[in-house]
């Protein structure tokens, strides 16, 4: 029988594909209807997926009435997206990657838990319940499996502490606290294939003796919840629990959360602050007992690893950082989505071999990598391989995976601005480097892409920042101020045109540009005119037009309008 | 374990800290701001940093426990670097003010708010004392002070400013307020030499004295006080008032003052400086500008203002006719109302610009006007009218206009074309404007080129010869006012002290709200309006002689009133405030980090404590203390980022919240974002002495410190907490006055309307009210209209 599936993650029902399962539900057919998590193609949703005995075919954009006709047996060529017989727009976005904590989303219903059965879920606790704590941590130990929250501590070694601290009481914790703007792998995983990370967390409840866990997701992930509690209730159904008991535990957005000991006293039910370490959390975690804390893609990692064995894992990516890791692709890029590679694979491979390129074929200039944390590598370095090695030698980090991706429009003083406002808005105010520290870098900051720029403030941010990075308790505070210093390393011209010139060489700072028209290229057709939101470009039809500076808001839509290139930016 | 710290190898205890290692073994006195003795770490303020080698980043030490090998360093520059940074940071986050903005206004840098809350409760020969720690002349500057002081009072925000002087010459009217000494040092046996007996030379004299040292004013007139006796005229400031305050600097320092001696006649400067010490240079500035006319020092009828007053001053003339006086300064209307009391048929003042410009006090002008003297605005002398003998017979005057305003914000005067008129007069006074005359003083000493005393700057005092000072109107800045010589006076004493005892003085570390913006009504206290209250003055027809002091002063009532309008802007924890004492150990710059500032109204609903939010650096001990007092603490963390405050529980006023008054955050607050609520008025005083005391309101005896400032005591706790007995019922705590007996009345009325003060009271008083209110006698709050029935007791609260 054919099998429909509609991807109905966050991102699909966002787009629409509500409807189209709606439509589908009202108008049953000779097939079965199933939604699926999201399969990384985000700048094509709403998908739907038709199964049809061995063969698949993914269409994407797809409305509801096109998925009825689709469901009658059409095949709308230019919506295909990927199939398995070669065709399709965007195959290679797929093919190009190395699914493997993906392996499920987008393939499975993740509601169903015979449906992650079927692809071998629960084999790997099976076989974890024969072995011996000791030899659980080993094979992680031998996997070289790292914390992929973004620091990249071994896992297996983070275990061990756990499973030999002292004290019968032990947790578990997955941090779901996903809060990088840009950032979505974790939603993704959660929402595709929950099972798999409640499953690395019986594995490691076992391997470290925990009887009780937490999943500490945030509110703003209503879906993911959800199917986590329900994932939850199946697993325990089922017997898989084994007297381990997981909670879903709702956070309220508050992005300091994601680090530990914050997100251990907001489990507590206390005010989200990071405390010192040591001591550490596996010793003295939450309700200071023996805690072992992971993200959500490094337990999805983990029943694969007990599965298909160490070697398979270390088969993908460097010696240092083996297997894969999914990105989020974000930003100034052609196909933005979820991406999984092998640790090791180049930038640029993910920019254009599975991102497509940059967005109206523009100059590629940088990757942000690391979030607010983290920092921006230029086109130059777009070779550099994603490892936990690689990739902090560049000044950024490796981060939870948000990759956002920028043009030769994108005004590097002003991302650096983006993202600490961002911590300043987000830093517990309890240490008074970040508090205080970063909010004068951010009225800096905010200076020089207001064209009031001084000399000594390149200096300034240089010595304050590492002044908060020294003398900052955590890793929001300590890491603060590397969009600053990464961008300063790599784009000082900027900041030092915004500052010497007043000029915003992308064009991006509004106080430092202009908009006019060059009479010259000018066909007076009014798109201009059309688009302008304030009524400040004059001129009718076979009238070289103008703008009036005085009304002109600077918001770009003129220039984005004309067919001719004929606005002028400056 | 062994770690090195320093250097030093020391035995340390397995799981403690840096800080506690450190401080066991007294290696260095690491600075912190939210670490509490005997709880878990907060590390939050981040002041505590060390270096700990193999560490990229710096480690706070409160909260790093020692390993084995740990070699780290407390003091190093990268460490003092960033401990600056941590306060300067704080710091540009903190609207707050150290002081009160009259004690910065005030030249003399007078503590005002201090004496005014001791003239409020009546304790006059304290204030006055506490006025002679800065100013020796309070009386002078009672009733001839340029005010600077008021100017800054933020009371104008509401209604008025504190009529601060006003109250300072009342004080100086009370019995004994001349009687007590100051105590005087140990003598050091060294010998200065002040030439010049004005306000400078009788302020240096009077804090050199004090100090131990054996100062000698030269004076070259006959009797001391110098500008003050021979330039202020005496219905401004009667030589009886400048008597009593010479002979009481004379004996509190002990100095010789040496009359009719000037130096360059009987005596050189050489020699002086053979055989003193120190000199100070403090002549004063006797010698009248020149207007530029022709004529003007070889026309009989033709003096300088300096020359006019001085010579009345030492032997008084009466005049006739019409006097014109030129100039628009105090020595303009000093010479002008002498004009007038000597007889002067009429008298105008003629000056260039108009009466807004007119650098003179304001009231001098009102006062000149009530006495008929005329003023002549937009005119300047061109010329002098005079007989063949060379006596004059008028002014050749001419009209101007105002123009663009010049460097120093004033309008520049324009002669206007073809108005020039003669002004027919008997006697032309030019004041406008004094210098030194430094004839004799000269000898190799720096000078500027305006001829004052070269000390690099206006607040300078060194001279370029070693061991000789300058101060008052023949330093640096030239001519001024009163205070500026009190200011450079002590300034010059200051500096000469160092120089004799080779010592350094450092200098305070004091923020201000100003430093910002100063706040507006919105963010003052709420305050009912009050006008301030005026000093009454002799009616102009009764001053026509020059013995008649024309200012009235006000009496003990106003005083109290007046004094009770201050709004004690200057912080209660000015003494031991941590993070001032740091700021001025580490030198801090407030200008790094200037920016955005919170700024809130202090929160004065609780009736025994006071929460600035401005004041918080958000330590968190006040929360941590509070917790681990009450079960849901009265006070928590609220918001995010740099927008993070301390805020009463549900962000309810303080007073409104669960808060049971023990007032235990007030000990630990480094800062006093929690303070208690000082009980009497004014809440005063910057400085305070602690005393080692033992509670005795039960029998658990608890440590207490008593606290005493000049305006009374409160109780501290001292190593363990304080139940809200020990704190506010220990001798000196808050107190209830009461009007009326509550055994006789039929409604008790307190204040402030909060009854909840009365609950935590346990004195005599509390219980007879409450014996009152269980026999049925109404309890209501001064809120309440239904109060003015029947017999009333009324109790008021601090």
């Amino acid at each position: 029988m054919r099998k429909l599936l509609v991807g109905t993650g966050t991102c699909g029902l966002s787009a629409g594909a509500g409807k189209v399962i709606e439509a589908l539900r009202n108008n049953p057919g000779e097939y079965e209807l199933s939604g699926t998590g999201c399969i990384g193609m985000c700048f094509v949703e709403p998908l739907l997926e038709v199964r049809d005995g061995d063969s698949r075919r993914i269409y994407g954009e797809v409305t509801p009435e096109l998925a009825l006709s689709i469901a009658s047996g059409a095949d709308p060529v230019d919506n295909l997206v990927w199939s398995d017989d070669g065709r399709g727009s965007h195959a290679d976005f797929l093919e190009k990657q190395d699914r493997l904590v993906l392996r499920n989303c987008g393939v499975i219903n993740p509601d169903s838990m015979d449906d992650y059965i079927a692809t071998g879920g629960y084999e790997a606790l099976r076989m974890a319940w024969e072995m011996t704590p000791g030899e659980i941590i080993q094979i992680m130990k031998d996997s070289g499996l790292r914390g992929r929250g973004g620091a990249g501590f071994p896992t297996g070694m983070k275990w061990s502490f756990a499973a030999s601290a002292a004290g019968e009481d032990k947790y578990i914790i997955c941090n779901a606290d996903e809060g990088d703007p840009g950032a979505f792998m974790d939603r993704s995983i959660i929402e595709g294939d929950p099972h798999a990370v409640i499953e690395g967390m019986f594995i490691a409840a076992r391997a470290i003796g925990a009887a009780n866990g937490y999943i500490y997701c945030r509110a703003e992930y209503p879906l993911a919840v959800k199917r986590l509690e329900n994932a939850i209730a199946q697993a325990g159904e089922r017997g898989f629990a084994q007297g381990v008991h997981l909670k879903v535990k709702m956070g309220a957005g508050a992005f300091v959360c994601g680090e530990e000991t914050a997100l251990f006293r907001s489990i507590e039910g206390k005010r989200g602050m990071p405390t010192f370490r040591p001591p550490y959390p596996a010793e003295k975690g939450l309700f200071a007992k023996p805690t072992n804390n992971n993200n959500v893609e490094t337990y999805a990692c983990v029943p694969w690893i007990v599965r298909n064995g160490v070697k398979a894992f270390r088969e993908r990516g460097t010696e240092k950082s083996p297997g894969t890791k999914v990105f989020a692709l974000a930003g100034k890029v052609k196909r933005g989505g979820l991406a999984e590679v092998a640790m090791g694979t180049p930038i640029r491979h993910l920019v254009f071999g599975i991102g497509g390129g940059i967005k109206k074929d523009k100059a590629f200039k940088a990757v942000q990598m690391g979030g607010p944390s983290g920092g921006c590598i230029p086109e130059h370095l777009a070779d550099t391989p994603v490892d936990f090695e690689s990739i902090p030698a560049t000044g950024a980090i490796m981060g939870s995976g948000g990759m956002v991706v920028m043009d030769e429009t994108s005004c590097m003083v002003d991302i650096a601005r983006f993202f600490l406002n961002f911590t300043c808005d987000e830093s517990c105010g309890k240490c008074t480097f970040c508090r205080v520290g970063n909010r004068r870098l951010l009225e800096t900051l905010e200076r020089i892409t207001a064209g009031e720029g001084r000399e000594e403030d390149i200096p300034f941010l240089e010595t304050l920042g590492r002044q908060i990075i020294d003398g900052s308790l955590c890793g929001l505070g300590q890491t603060a101020p590397n969009p600053i210093l990464t961008t300063l390393r790599y784009f000082r011209n900027e900041y030092e045109a915004h500052i010497q010139e007043k000029k915003c060489p992308a064009g991006s700072c509004r106080a430092l540009i202009k908009f006019t028209v060059n009479p010259e290229t000018c066909k007076a057709c009014t798109l201009c005119a059309k688009a302008c939101p304030v009524n400040a470009v004059s001129g009718q039809r076979g009238q070289v037009h103008s703008i009036d500076q005085h009304k002109c808001t600077k918001c770009g839509a003129c220039y984005d309008a004309c067919p001719f290139d004929a606005i002028i930016r400056e | 374990m062994k770690v090195t710290i320093n250097g030093a190898a020391v035995e340390a205890k397995p799981g403690s800290t840096i800080l506690d290692t450190v401080r066991e073994h007294g290696l260095d006195t690491i600075p912190t701001l939210c670490h509490m003795k005997d709880t878990e770490p907060f590390t939050s303020c981040y002041v505590c940093v060390v270096e700990v080698e193999g560490r990229r980043n710096l480690a706070p030490a409160c909260s790093t426990p020692v390993s084995e090998g740990m070699v780290v360093n407390t003091s190093s520059p990268r460490v003092r670097a960033a401990r600056r940074t941590a306060l300067e940071l704080l710091l540009s986050n903190h609207w707050a003010d150290c002081v009160s903005p009259c004690l910065t206004g005030c030249p003399g840098n007078v503590d005002i708010q201090g004496y005014l809350a001791l003239a409020a409760q009546g304790k006059y020969a304290e204030a006055v004392e506490l006025i002679r720690e800065r100013n020796p002349l309070p009386a002078v500057c009672g009733r001839v002070c340029v005010r600077a002081c008021e100017d800054q009072c933020y009371r104008a925000e509401i209604d008025e400013c504190v009529s601060i002087n006003w109250v300072k010459r009342f004080l100086m009217e009370q019995e004994g307020v001349y009687d007590k000494l100051p105590p005087r040092a140990e003598p050091t046996g060294k010998k200065v030499a002040i030439i010049g007996s004005g306000p400078a030379g009788l302020t240096a004299a009077y804090f050199l004295g004090l100090w131990g040292h054996e100062p000698v004013i030269i004076e070259a007139m006959e009797k001391a006080g110098g500008m003050l006796r021979y330039g202020i005229p005496e219905y401004r400031l009667p030589d009886e008032a400048l008597d009593r305050e010479i002979d009481f600097i004379k004996k509190a320092s002990g100095c010789e003052i040496r009359l009719n001696t000037r130096v360059g006649n009987t005596i050189t400067l050489a020699e002086l400086r053979k055989t003193h010490d120190a000199v100070l240079l403090s002549p004063g500035a006797w010698g009248g500008k020149a207007m530029r006319v022709e004529g003007e020092t070889d026309t009989v009828g033709v003096v300088t203002g300096a020359d006019f007053l001085v010579a009345n001053a030492l032997n008084r003339s009466s005049l006739k006719g019409t006097v014109v006086v030129v100039g628009g300064g105090n020595t303009a209307m000093d010479a002008a109302r002498t004009a007038w009391r000597l007889g002067a048929d009429r008298v105008i003042i003629l000056y260039r610009r108009t009466r807004m410009e007119m650098p003179c006090d304001s009231l001098e002008i009102e006062e000149a006007l009530e006495e008929g003297i005329e003023l002549m605005e937009l005119a300047a002398p061109v010329g002098i009218e005079r007989t063949p003998d060379k006596v004059l017979k008028g002014l050749r005057c001419i009209r101007m206009t105002l123009g663009e305003p010049d460097a120093s914000g004033r309008r520049s005067p324009i002669p206007m074309d073809d108005s020039e008129f003669i002004l027919k007069c008997d006697l032309v006074v030019s004041a406008i404007g004094q210098e030194p005359i430094l004839t004799g003083l000269n000898e190799g000493l720096g000078v500027t080129r305006w001829q004052t005393i070269d000390t690099g700057s206006d607040t300078g005092v060194e001279t370029n010869l070693a061991g000789v000072f300058a101060a008052g109107d023949a330093g640096y800045h030239g001519p001024t006012v009163v205070i500026d010589s009190i200011r450079d006076g002590r300034n010059a004493a200051e500096a000469i002290h160092g120089h004799l005892t080779g010592t350094r003085k450092k200098t305070p570390f004091r923020a201000s709200k100003g430093f910002w913006e100063k706040p507006g009504r919105d963010l003052l206290p709420e305050r009912e309006e009050k006008p301030a209250i005026k000093q009454g003055a002799i009616h102009a027809e009764h001053r026509r002689s020059m013995d008649i002091e024309v200012a009235l002063p006000i009496d003990a009532a106003q005083c109290a009133d007046e004094a009770a309008r201050c709004l004690s802007c200057g912080c209660v924890r000015y003494d031991d405030c941590d993070l001032r004492l740091l700021c001025e150990e580490y030198g801090i710059d407030m200008d790094r980090f200037r920016g955005k500032t919170a700024r809130e109204r202090v929160d004065e609903s609780h009736t025994l404590m006071v929460y600035d939010a401005n004041k918080c650096i958000l330590c968190g001990k006040c929360i941590r203390t509070c917790t681990f007092i009450l079960m849901k603490p009265a006070l928590g963390f609220v918001g995010r980022g740099f927008d993070t405050r301390v805020r009463p529980a549900m962000d309810l006023p303080f007073g409104e919240t669960d808060c049971t008054g023990c007032g235990n955050c007030t000990d630990v607050c480094p800062t006093a974002a929690v303070s208690v609520k000082l009980p009497w008025p004014g809440r005063a005083c910057l400085h305070h002495e602690d005393e080692d005391a033992v509670c005795n309101i039960c029998s658990l005896k608890c440590p207490v410190t008593l606290r005493h400032y000049s305006a009374g005591t409160i109780a501290v706790g001292r190593d363990s907490f304080l139940c809200p007995r020990g704190r506010f019922q220990t001798p000196g705590g808050p107190d209830i006055r009461v009007e009326g007996s509550p055994e006789e009345a039929d409604v008790i009325v307190l204040s402030p309307a909060d009854r909840r003060w009365l609950e935590l009271e346990f004195t005599p008083m509390a219980a007879r009210v409450k014996a009152a209110e269980s026999r049925g006698v109404q309890v209501v709050g001064a809120d309440n209209p239904a109060t003015a029935a029947g017999r009333v007791c009324r109790l008021t609260r601090g």
